[in-house]
């Protein structure tokens, strides 16, 4: 039986630069011992693993106290060993001491891919930048499950696992798993001033994940623990802004990681597909999520045979016409029937039907200061673009004013009326179609597989559509009310009387719009044939009155009267825009309404579980 | 790039720098900069890897010096007596350890020592400044001892080159102006301290003194 000395502390350096050792052992030389302790010094030169040397470092000494350390790791705080004692006797079951620690290992095994807490060189600085993933720890001590390796300290002998970790990474996790194997427990304390420069830079992981797996297959706990708590990536793109789903996925108890990184929706390069597979890679991931479809993120998904998710929130999306839409390991959502029964036709295997939700807690109201009162009070607020400028004029010339005329009636046709039979879809003469087609770029056929005719219909002739009936309806109502339209760039000349604002920041100002405004026009664009579009829910969602064009698929999840309100005509908007504005009383309870229905049955989280529990069923290995 | 991908990128990028670096004459050291800005491994490891990143650094701070020690009749640069990634390293190690004794309190002998080797090293105060900016919480604090120390040791260029690198990222800072003129002083070169004292926006009643005192000694100097 080993007798062991206790009042020593021994340090243990596995070393290959003598430089970093020696500024290592330069701070362990003004180190102050306590009364009665002694020290000692073991460097290890040439050890073929970190377990093989800090064996070696372990069973020369008979110090009951051991640091283990890297080379390049400077313990600055003088105090250190006292600080250390205290810790120990406090407890006789802490088994280990660290700087840098998890509560939970991760269900990979990677120790930065749970929160952390404790204290390096500089993270005070990189917090207040935004980094969020150590928590600084002000004070007390922290039981964790796993400890970062730079800095281990111990007051029992546990052999270190060589026989298994035969490389440089994984023999803290090993080491961390066998003391809670053997009952004890390991704490990272506050460090306040600072104990530790761990002066590593970048560090490396080119055999990392070999260990990793060499880990996981040992301690099985490490896997079990989480195991339903996903880990899922979430790309974020240029083109959208919106961040609720990613909020929503880390409510439901999963762990989201959002890379400083965006993607683009709408081509497949090799750079974003390289890239792409890099984050996967590192982080181990069950799932990729994006809202609406990013082919280079698809490509990369297949290609490592990961899920991907997406949430499909625009329409058309001419991007789930690619080649990288038909991939296996895709499970896209469109959240119109119509949309839903085209898409089926194509060659896409997990294709779902599920309606937009509310973005959750992050999109909400709050904070309405008198300025803002002043701001966004309106009595009629549209936020929405009026596709004008979208080259449907540009379409046609001298030699095909008929086919104008054909298009400018079918455009006409819709009439603001919302029955659920006007359409603009399967109207046009294969003559139109053909003219339109032509006027594109060829490789706009070879990129997406669709039919011409959906195509020009949607681009060309819904927009021009879509910018008709805005222009019309809110030149209507600025007749007579006090109308404000939140819009992009767009022509001024064709509004009358109509107060334009810039396009407003999504989570920040548009729920005060919301809120603000009395009424809330919602006028689908007729590429939407059936669902309900993100307004509508976003509407809802902030406690604002909607007042929106019929959609068929609106009384699947609202009352009409109760928690919003319809139009079918644009008589019938006049009139309902007249009586809401002057009956006050019913109009907030619609509004009431329509928060608690959206807040309780169509948040986001709702249909995210539900699309979940699809995506990892028994039928989706 | 996968890992593994990555890896066997790494090595024949090192290989081939390390290749290059047997000859630092201006020619080589500035092909090979340009070889880097065109390696697309490069680029893509370059903050990846320990190695790359320290030599990435060494290059820009290459460009800078190009642009100044001419000026100074330095004909020494970064890349001097440097051969290889373990070369850069050493240096580079020596400046950051260097910096961290001095912010964390280390006894001054070994602070001492550690400049010294900075120094026979011939490395530049734009090498020392740009190293102890990135690489510590408290960099400008950081210059400002080491410039003391350089100060002590006469090595008055390096300190003023060091000096003047950190007063254009921050050139809030008093205490570097300051610091600068002091070196400049204890050169005796006046002209170049009342510069230097002029540029403070908050002058004390002593700085405004010393500011009376040069502008008259000049002056008498002048006539």
């Amino acid at each position: 039986m080993k007798q062991y000395d206790e009042k020593k502390v021994c340090f243990i350096i596995c070393t290959n630069n003598e430089q970093q050792l020696q500024e290592c052992l330069l701070y362990l030389q003004l180190l102050e011992v306590p009364d009665g302790f002694t020290t000692e010094v073991l460097t290890i030169y040439d050890a073929k693993s970190m377990t093989a040397g800090y064996n070696e470092g372990m069973m020369a000494s008979d110090a009951k106290y051991k640091v283990y350390l890297h080379q390049d790791t400077f313990i600055i705080e003088k105090q250190f060993i006292k600080k250390i004692l205290k810790i120990f006797k406090s407890d006789s079951k802490i088994g280990m001491i660290g700087s840098i620690g998890a509560e939970k290992i991760s269900k990979d095994g990677v120790m930065w891919h749970e929160d952390r807490c404790g204290n390096f060189y500089c993270l005070e600085q990189l917090i207040k930048g935004g980094f969020d993933n150590i928590h600084l720890l002000k004070k007390g001590k922290v039981e964790v499950q796993v400890i970062d390796g730079f800095l281990m300290v111990t007051q029992y002998d546990i052999p270190w696992r060589e026989d298994i970790f035969k490389g440089w990474d994984f023999y803290d996790v090993s080491q961390c798993m066998e003391f809670r194997r053997a009952g004890y427990k390991i704490v990272v304390p506050a460090q306040r001033p600072l104990w530790v420069i761990h002066a590593c830079g970048v560090p490396s992981f080119w055999k990392y994940n070999q260990n990793r797996e060499i880990a996981l297959k040992e301690y099985p706990e490490i896997g079990k623990q989480n195991k339903g708590r996903l880990r899922i990536l979430f790309f974020r793109s240029k083109m959208i802004t919106l961040c609720g789903l990613a909020y929503s996925l880390e409510a439901l108890g999963h762990k989201v990681t959002i890379p400083d990184y965006e993607v683009m929706l709408n081509s497949c390069i090799e750079e974003e597909v390289e890239k792409a597979e890099e984050f996967i890679e590192e982080g181990h991931f069950d799932l990729v999520v994006t809202y609406d479809f990013a082919p280079g993120v698809a490509q990369a998904c297949y290609n490592t045979n990961l899920k991907y998710y997406s949430w499909v929130y625009d329409y058309p999306l001419l991007e789930l016409y690619m080649k990288q839409a038909t991939y296996p390991t895709n499970y896209i959502t469109v959240f119109d029937k119509k949309q839903y029964e085209r898409m089926s036709k194509e060659d896409i295997k997990h294709l779902y039907y599920q309606p937009l939700a509310s973005e959750g807690e992050w999109f909400r109201a709050a904070h309405i200061s008198k300025r803002d009162e002043k701001t966004y009070q309106a009595d009629v607020a549209f936020v929405g673009r009026l596709y004008d400028k979208r080259g449907y004029e540009e379409l046609f010339d001298e030699n095909s004013k008929e086919l104008k005329a054909e298009a400018d009636k079918i455009v006409s046709s819709c009439n603001c009326c919302w029955t659920g039979k006007e359409t603009v879809f399967d109207k046009a003469s294969d003559e139109l179609i053909e003219h339109m087609a032509s006027q594109n770029d060829a490789g706009v056929w070879e990129l997406y597989h669709l039919d011409k005719r959906y195509y020009c219909e949607s681009m060309k002739l819904v927009r021009k559509c879509n910018e008709i009936e805005r222009v019309t309806i809110l030149n209507a109502l600025a007749k007579k009310h006090k109308v404000v339209l939140y819009t992009d760039d767009t022509q001024k000349s064709m509004l009358k009387n109509i107060k334009i604002k810039p396009w407003v920041d999504y989570y920040n100002i548009m729920p005060k719009v919301f809120y603000l405004s009395k009424i809330n026009l919602n006028i689908t664009s007729r590429s939407i044939e059936s669902g309900v579009p993100q307004r509508v829910w976003d509407i809802l969602s902030v406690g604002g009155f909607c007042l929106t064009n019929y959609q068929p698929e609106l009384e699947d999840f609202f009352e009409v009267g109760k928690d919003l309100e319809v139009y079918h005509s644009l008589e019938e908007l006049l009139e309902k825009v007249d009586y809401y504005l002057k009956h006050e009383d019913e109009r907030l309870r619609i509004a009431i309404n329509g928060y608690k229905k959206v807040r309780e049955k169509h948040d986001s989280k709702v249909r995210l579980n539900s699309i979940l529990k699809e995506i990892f069923s028994d039928e989706n290995p | 790039m996968k890992i593994e991908k990555q890896y066997s990128a790494l090595l024949e990028l090192e290989k081939e720098i390390n290749e290059r670096l047997k000859k630092n004459d201006f020619v080589s050291i500035k092909e090979l900069i340009l070889w880097l800005a065109k390696s697309s491994d490069f680029q893509k490891l370059k903050k990846k890897e320990n190695s790359l990143i320290m030599l990435d650094a060494f290059c820009g701070i290459w460009l800078e010096e190009m642009k100044q020690l001419p000026d100074w009749g330095i004909l020494d640069n970064i890349f001097s007596s440097v051969s290889s990634l373990n070369d850069i390293e050493e240096r580079y190690q020596n400046i950051k350890f260097l910096a961290l004794r001095v912010e964390n309190n280390v006894p001054e002998e070994f602070c001492i020592d550690l400049l010294d080797k900075v120094i026979e090293q011939k490395i530049s105060g734009i090498a020392i400044g740009r190293i102890v900016i990135s690489e510590t919480l408290n960099g400008v604090e950081n210059i400002l001892k080491i410039a003391r120390l350089l100060k002590e040791k006469m090595q008055l260029i390096t300190a003023i080159l060091m000096l003047e690198y950190t007063h254009k990222g921050h050139p809030e800072n008093d205490d570097i102006l300051l610091e600068m003129a002091g070196c400049w002083m204890e050169g005796q070169q006046w002209e170049k301290t009342l510069e230097c004292l002029l540029l403070i926006k908050k002058p004390d009643p002593s700085v405004k003194e010393l500011i009376q005192e040069l502008e008259k000694m000049i002056n008498h100097e002048t006539i």
